[in-house]
């Protein structure tokens, strides 16, 4: 499927015409199906279908056959078909204990904080398992460069990030990582607030589910519970692109940004005291509430941990207040540009490594030399009228002996 | 014959670049030149050990030319 994905349209084009014809297809038929002005595109179409073995060729080039295993996945992943899994009602009856939505979400959220108060605070109810987890994925980094930018993605990075993260860990821990990915796959596209049967005597894949009940992408009620309910998070995971819709439930709004660049934010959790405090510096703290005062300082001291200001400005916005809601920016205009410049100050500068080529006698040398940097993809900078040209170091030697070829040549 | 030479190239808007022209004719980094080319309006060749010691200079540059706001008293 994936490789197909990669294919130039006309190729996907021939390829769903003939996917269903179980029998050889002749290459004038398909030619016809291509108006003659765009004969090359199919040209280039052909041979990439062909050099990937997807369709052998037959009766010395004239006819073509799909290759089986592929014909068969490909209709398998555009039908669905294979195994996939059943609500657990089917086979083990409705959940005595059945959880609502709102349950769910709960849950979730409580889970997925302890994960982020032990990366702020260092303190939380987490497994060894998932302590060492964070500490692979390097969000216990003493520099905290990492974990600072992790706090402030929105949830379902935050969960991709992991996932990621997890996929090498368990392969340390030495589970299967194809079965272990085929679960999570599998995981992202079941329907929430729907139990699932879990096999409790395979090992790998109960290990894989207690891992996730503490990260709360799965409720599990007790851990020889036959089932369990994937959460809003686990749900994210297929929805990645779509963030937006998903996250936003989850996330709680809380946060006033004044045109002073004040905050006013409307929680009492550490959490959350911990995340404003790293880019605003906290002038006031009462139950339920912290005031902090952005600064070009506070922004820029945020930005040596690698900070941006888009995270930083995703972070308010989508945890804006529903007063804040109102507005047409959720996060004043003014504030918002601030933060972008107060950044942006330090990249004012732009440095690239790279070798100076100059003094070239005439124009065709240089031109020779530019398009073969650029065939190579080395060309950093170049000007043409005044024979100008900086590659990356890397290429140096590459490029040299390829002038000396030149040189050589026009003697 | 083509001139090969070793270093970073810099690119930024011209008014930094002019900052950048002036601290090179002051000998600023180490009493020596940092400049190894003038490319164009945009774009400067520079040795390949400044780059720090340039970031630290606009750093200072940029503090002393802002004004705090929204400071309490």
């Amino acid at each position: 499927m994936s490789v197909f994905r990669e294919l130039p349209q006309i190729a996907k084009h021939i390829i769903i015409r003939i996917l269903f014809i179980n029998q050889q297809i002749a290459k004038p038929l398909i030619e016809s199906w291509v108006a003659d002005e765009h004969r090359e595109k199919f040209e280039v179409a052909m041979e990439i279908i062909t050099g990937l073995r997807i369709w052998e060729n037959t009766n010395d080039g004239i006819a073509f056959n799909l290759n089986n295993s592929f014909r068969t996945y490909l209709q398998e992943a555009l039908f669905g078909g294979g195994e996939t899994w059943r609500p657990a009602v089917e086979t083990l009856g409705a959940d005595k204990n059945a959880k609502t939505v709102e349950q769910l979400d709960t849950y979730t959220k409580e889970r997925w904080d302890q994960i982020l108060s032990f990366l702020t605070q260092e303190q939380g109810k987490l497994s060894e398992e998932v302590i060492s987890l964070l500490k692979y994925a390097g969000l216990c980094d003493a520099n905290g460069e990492k974990r600072f930018q992790f706090l402030l993605l929105d949830r379902s990075s935050q969960v991709w990030y992991l996932l990621v993260q997890y996929l090498g860990y368990v392969q340390k821990l030495g589970l299967s990582l194809v079965n272990v990915l085929a679960f999570v796959l599998q995981l992202g596209y079941c329907s929430f607030g729907t139990d699932y049967p879990c096999d409790n005597s395979n090992n790998e894949i109960s290990r894989v589910i207690q891992h996730f009940r503490e990260m709360g992408l799965i409720f599990k009620r007790k851990s020889k519970e036959q089932r369990f309910y994937p959460t809003r998070l686990a749900q994210s995971i297929s929805i990645a692109g779509g963030k937006k819709a998903s996250s936003e439930d989850v996330q709680e709004q809380f946060i006033l940004v004044e045109t002073n660049y004040r905050i006013y934010a409307y929680t009492d959790s550490e959490l959350h005291y911990a995340l404003i405090s790293l880019f605003a510096e906290v002038q006031y703290r009462f139950p339920y509430m912290i005031v902090a005062q952005m600064s070009r300082d506070s922004i820029q001291q945020s930005a040596d941990y690698g900070i941006s200001a888009e995270q930083i400005l995703n972070y308010l916005r989508s945890s804006a207040h529903p007063i804040a809601r109102k507005n047409k920016h959720w996060v004043p205009q003014v504030v918002e540009d601030n933060i972008h410049l107060w950044c942006k100050e330090r990249e004012r500068l732009k440095f690239n490594d790279g070798l100076l080529y100059h003094q070239f006698l005439d124009q065709e040398a240089f031109e020779m030399l530019k398009s073969y940097a650029q065939d190579i993809r080395a060309l950093v900078w170049a000007n043409d009228e005044r024979r100008f040209m900086v590659v990356a170091p890397w290429s140096h030697d590459q490029i040299k002996s390829y002038y000396k070829q030149i040189k050589d040549g026009m003697m | 014959m083509v001139n090969v030479e070793n270093g970073k190239l810099v690119t930024c808007d011209p008014a930094l670049k002019q900052f950048l022209l002036n601290l090179d004719e002051k000998r600023e980094f180490g009493g020596r030149r940092f400049i190894l080319k003038d490319l164009d309006e945009t774009h400067l060749f520079v040795t390949a050990d400044c780059d720090t010691w340039l970031k630290g200079r606009l750093a200072d540059l940029m503090t002393e030319n802002s004004f705090p706001i929204g400071e309490h008293v």
